[in-house]
């Protein structure tokens, strides 16, 4: 197609914004809000259903579509839209409501005492302790099969985004503290979508207000403290939320289309907290699942001795056994990332970069697998549970909102066999693999100038993603053996 | 002066979620105010048996659209070991699991079940708000039968024993509706365990227009 009918069809140069549909809906005022309201509605229906509807799993509405439904959609959405959960999430706008006392509208006046968020803390530190508080409670206390825990979780972050942000200047929950905040940014950085400054030009000669970063008396400024016409590269905590566009005065900020997993490799400062949580998380999600399949059960026994028994299967010596082995895993996966860095450094016999230097650029290279491995155990779970989805939606249809009544028995349906959820569980992980290697290879080119130093570096670290991958491979295929 | 209203209304907020999370303020919805029909419901391995107030067995729980019922579900194991077997008989007289009426398969399977603790049900009624779990394993003490309880049904009832639970509905859809134990896993197997699927009671809780 070409011409000047077919040109408002396409995004030129793959910047979405140049789209003429697309630009005058971003460049709404109440352009985030508009998108959070269907969210805030269904989270509505949610925190209603878990908090007082039905507490068996699969009956209830509010369980089901948020450990289902919705953490399905949000490692889908990583792959295409980057941070596009946090645009529409309405726990954190609640949050942002609270402190701008304003729906959309940019008001002079605001609550709360816009306190900086503390020095030491302005980190990923202590995101990442959260995430892992998040995952332990799913593991340890099985969250995502009690309606009540799915409650309260909402409730908690609901209301620690509105006390942080009422402190705290911006979105400071967001940033630092929200339990996905850490997870988000890091699967973010392998999006097909990013936003960026068009001209560096521009913003470094032309513009002498900085009105992405500072706001202006028309918009705000960025809500995550970020300065979109400097220097960020990375979607790492970009949250979408379109204020620097709407509040650009040279018009100079593109939403573009680009190869996915771009960041991972082209990021110029990668930094060690974002290092240390995709370690954790590549942890999480490789090693803990083998070292709980491994230990759990005689770890448990061996505590059950020492400690008072409590009521299964949230009894005390599991509890503290899953604890125990959430440190083991993470550590490993940790020690594992920095050793073959080491290796690395070793491999390529030249001094600089440090062990601590490929570390922090070498662990971004590993969350394609960390992503795909979560895909991977979803996707067994989403085909065992289609049934649940199904049950629990009549549950809700019989006592809208409330979800109290039993709609029956529960409907067991296995949309494929064993054999077939584990030959797309390794696709998935197959290809976690293969992009993992590929930003390894991209980070090592950079890196090395040297070509054979660059491959002697990227060949240990590509020596632990396989590893790591047929661990993954081994603890998804146990059920079949 | 925004700001302390915001604190206020936070202030509030966070103090009435940690009310809830304490069960000081219950979040639970009412049932209308008035005297209740009562019923007795035995959850037996693998069935139910239903009563009156009066302790009469009956087929099945008839009440009319818009009345309130109040349903006190009496796990076997609340009663000594000999009415459980004597319940448990019951099921020797039904088709379970694939195995045809009078197998002697189903005894042994329910003795596994025993075996492995498998003790409690959930109660539930189709259509209705009544999901209720049963909790024998305190007067159970780690024992397969209770040992010291009550003799019968209506001593476990005239002593309100606390392996009892209640549950007061207003019955507001006509129909007959399946009481059934609706804890399940995934695989379909349930905390009753092997003879789980056949705890349904077909169309036994009746709604009179």
């Amino acid at each position: 197609m070409s011409g000047p009918a077919s040109r408002g069809l396409r995004a030129p140069g793959g910047d979405l914004l140049r789209w003429a549909p697309i630009r005058r809906l971003v460049g709404l005022r109440a352009f985030q809000f508009l998108v959070i309201v269907p969210t805030a509605a269904v989270v509505g229906v949610v925190l209603l259903s878990t908090a007082v509807g039905i507490e068996h799993p699969s009956f209830n509405f509010g369980t089901v579509f948020t450990w289902v439904v919705w953490w399905g959609a949000l490692l889908l959405s990583f792959l295409v839209l980057g941070r596009a959960w946090c645009l529409v999430c309405p726990l954190g706008a609640l949050g942002e409501w609270v402190q701008r006392l304003s729906f959309w509208r940019r008001v002079p006046y605001t609550a709360g005492y816009h306190f900086r968020w503390p020095k030491p803390l302005r980190n990923m530190g202590l995101a990442s302790a959260l995430f892992i508080v998040f995952v332990w409670l799913d593991n340890g206390y099985g969250m995502s099969n009690s309606p009540r825990m799915t409650a309260g979780l909402i409730v908690v972050i609901a209301l620690g985004a509105a006390w942080i942000n009422l402190f705290f200047e911006r979105r400071a929950f967001c940033r630092y503290v929200c339990p996905l905040t850490a997870f988000i940014g890091l699967c973010s950085l392998f999006s097909a979508l990013e936003l960026r400054r068009r001209e560096a030009g521009t913003c470094r000669s032309q513009c002498a207000t900085k009105d992405c970063f500072r706001g202006n008396d028309r918009q705000y400024g960025c809500p995550m403290g970020e300065f979109p016409g400097g220097a960020m590269d990375t979607n790492l905590h970009c949250i979408l939320c379109t204020e620097c566009i709407k509040g650009c005065p040279h018009d100079n900020i593109a939403l573009r289309v680009r190869p996915p997993g771009r960041d991972l490799w082209a990021m110029r400062r990668p930094q060690a907290d974002g290092a240390v949580a995709a370690a954790v998380i590549v942890g999480l999600t490789t090693v803990l699942p083998l070292v709980l399949l491994l230990l759990l059960p005689s770890l448990r026994r061996a505590l059950a001795g020492l400690l008072p028994a409590g009521a299964p299967p949230n009894d005390f010596p599991r509890l503290a056994a899953v604890g125990l082995l959430f440190a083991l895993g993470i550590g490993v996966g940790l020690g594992l990332v920095w050793g073959f860095s080491a290796l690395a450094r070793l491999s390529a016999r030249q001094a600089v970069p440090t062990a601590g230097a490929l570390f922090a650029s070498f662990a971004y290279a590993l969350i394609p697998m960390a992503l795909f491995k979560m895909m991977a155990d979803l996707l067994d779970h989403a085909l065992r549970t289609w049934g649940a989805l199904v049950d629990a939606t009549r549950a809700l249809a019989l006592d809208f909102p409330l979800n109290r009544v039993v709609p029956g028995r529960v409907t067991v349906m296995h949309l494929l066999g064993p054999g077939s959820v584990y030959a797309l569980q390794s696709a998935l992980v197959l290809c976690g693999l293969v992009w993992s290697l590929y930003a390894l290879w991209r980070i090592s080119e950079r890196l090395f100038g040297d070509r054979r130093a660059a491959l002697a570096a990227w060949v240990p670290m590509a020596g632990l993603c396989l590893v790591l991958t047929l661990m993954s491979l081994w603890t998804l295929g146990i059920g079949l053996l | 002066m925004a700001t302390a209203a915001a604190l206020v209304a936070l202030t509030a907020l966070s103090v009435a979620a940690v009310l809830v999370f304490l069960g000081r303020l219950p979040l639970g919805f009412p049932q209308r105010g008035g005297t209740a029909t009562v019923f007795y419901v035995v959850a037996y391995h693998y069935g139910f048996a239903f009563y009156d107030r009066d302790l009469n067995e009956i087929e099945t729980v008839s009440v009319k659209a818009g009345e309130s019922v109040t349903l006190h579900i009496v796990p076997v194991h609340a009663l000594p070991e000999a009415a459980f077997r004597q319940y448990a008989e019951r099921s020797m007289k039904r088709a379970i699991g694939g195995l045809p009426a009078g197998d002697p398969a189903i005894r042994r399977k329910l003795q596994e079940d025993l075996d492995l603790g498998n003790v409690e049900h959930i109660v539930g009624i189709a259509a209705h708000p009544v999901y209720l779990a049963t909790d024998v394993a305190p007067v159970l003490r780690g024992r397969p039968f209770r040992e010291n309880g009550p003799a019968t049904l209506r001593e476990a009832v005239s002593q309100g024993d606390p392996s009892i639970k209640s549950v007061t509905v207003t019955a507001k859809r006509v129909g007959a509706f399946d009481v059934l134990c609706v804890d399940s896993g995934m695989d379909g197997a349930g905390t009753c365990g092997w003879g789980h699927t056949a705890m349904v009671a077909k169309g036994a809780f009746v709604v009179r227009p």
